[in-house]
């Protein structure tokens, strides 16, 4: 519990980091950035107690925030996405939703690629819609929300090959 | 209540859900002016028309009060009609206003005092003319400057802002200055910048400047009523007592300029 807890931490700032050194200054098509914080959401484990991973996923998306220099965007969407992730994963795994992990073995591949992709696709859909915050802008958060949910989709799921294969 | 302690633990995500989204938009209101700005549009749209029902029927029971009201207000435009006064004379109800501007009549819906930066909420909007960075006059002088409109209503940066300046001028001797609140009684507010070369006596008027495309000069704000010497020996520090009673604030006037366009392209 305390390993799981300390990997949990220690991931919590890896990606942070990450995030702001690299992730953010990729500039793919000149604005794309992907998201890939959101890794913390996707392997937080299922199972475990709701409100803390809510609290923690606050906490990532307001520190995100603050290193990026957005006003609340990001924790807004981190925030909403953790919140709806029992819904999100009762959608995807249907009858097998009390897995531990959602991105292990034994899951179907189609399942993973649901979950994922609703977890990404929401979170950039509400950051975008909060950075705009206008309905004039309807098509550019539809297509930013679009364009940095594929990036941020390919790059996450490359990184959890690598998980797996260790 | 144990039921009531029952069900907020029962949905301790939902709560802990909206604390925690209630604090992030807190940030995100505080740290962009954007989206403080769309944030304002919305309370403006829903405030102006809860409030709009409310007043609709309260109106009915102010008819009598509001009717002696603009009787006065009649009578003093009447003598000075037969008098023949020029305008600008007289401490109110006198502006002093050119073919340039035209006056849009508003009732208030919504009035504060109490906080440090006051707004005011008009039942006009874009539908009406109005637009933003206008300038607002009560029957006894400057109210403030619209700052949000949509299609009904219209909120207005009241002068009892701390963040707001007017450029002022002293009747007597037409010396310009600075007027701003300091957030402190909703009945006073300050003068600066007035150079000592000019002199200064307790109950001159003092005048909006006409140094901005907001307000035309001469529009009454208030008298003198304390004023010293800063120790740097330059400027006067003034306390003046507004004519407008801002806690009964209810008729209004919007002021469109009609040449601000022209006067902003200059001022650029």
């Amino acid at each position: 519990m305390l390993q799981e807890n300390i990997q949990i931490g220690i991931t919590f700032f890896v990606l942070i980091i990450l995030q702001f050194l690299v992730f953010s200054n990729i500039d793919f098509f000149g604005f794309i950035n992907p998201f890939v914080y959101l890794l913390f959401l996707v392997r937080y484990r299922l199972d475990g107690n709701q409100s803390i991973f809510i609290l923690n996923s606050f906490a990532l998306g307001f520190f995100v925030d603050l290193i990026l220099g957005t006003a609340g965007a990001h924790t807004i969407a981190t925030l909403t996405v953790a919140y709806l992730r029992p819904l999100i994963v009762g959608f995807s795994f249907g009858i097998n939703a009390d897995v531990p992990y959602a991105m292990i073995k034994g899951t179907r591949i189609s399942n993973q690629l649901t979950y994922l992709g609703l977890i990404i696709f929401l979170h950039a859909l509400i950051y975008y819609s909060i950075s705009y915050f206008s309905w004039l802008a309807f098509f550019q958060i539809m297509k930013n929300a679009f364009l940095t949910s594929v990036l941020t989709f390919i790059l996450i799921w490359l990184i959890l090959g690598f998980y797996k294969t260790k | 209540m144990q039921q009531i302690i029952n069900a907020i633990l029962r949905n301790r995500n939902f709560f802990i859900y909206l604390l925690l989204l209630f604090f992030s938009f807190v940030i995100l209101q505080n740290k962009s002016p954007y989206h403080q700005s769309q944030f304002r549009q919305l309370s403006l749209s829903l405030s102006g028309t809860l409030l709009g029902m409310r007043n609709s029927y309260q109106n009915y029971f102010q008819l009598e009060k509001e009717n002696a009201r603009l009787v006065e207000e009649n009578q003093k435009l009447k003598s000075l009609l037969s008098f023949q006064k020029t305008p600008g004379e007289a401490d109110s109800l006198t502006y002093n206003l050119n073919t340039s501007f035209e006056l849009i009549p508003a009732r208030v819906i919504k009035n504060s005092i109490g906080g440090v930066r006051n707004f005011l909420i008009l039942d006009k909007g874009k539908n009406d003319s109005l637009s933003v960075e206008m300038g607002v006059i009560g029957p006894n002088g400057i109210v403030g400057i619209v700052d949000q409109t949509n299609r009904k209503f219209a909120s207005v940066i009241s002068i009892l802002h701390r963040d707001l300046k007017i450029n002022a001028k002293l009747k007597k001797g037409n010396a310009f200055g600075s007027l701003y609140w300091n957030g402190d009684v909703p009945n006073k507010m300050q003068l600066s910048d007035i150079p000592t070369i000019n002199t200064v006596s307790v109950g001159d008027t003092v005048v909006t400047g006409g140094m901005s495309a907001y307000f035309p000069s001469n529009i009454p704000i208030g008298k003198v009523s304390k004023f010293e010497i800063l120790p740097s020996k330059r400027y006067y520090q003034i306390e003046l007592i507004l004519f407008n009673n801002f806690s009964n604030l209810d008729h209004v006037y919007v002021i469109k300029n009609k040449d601000k366009a022209t006067f902003d392209s200059l001022v650029k």
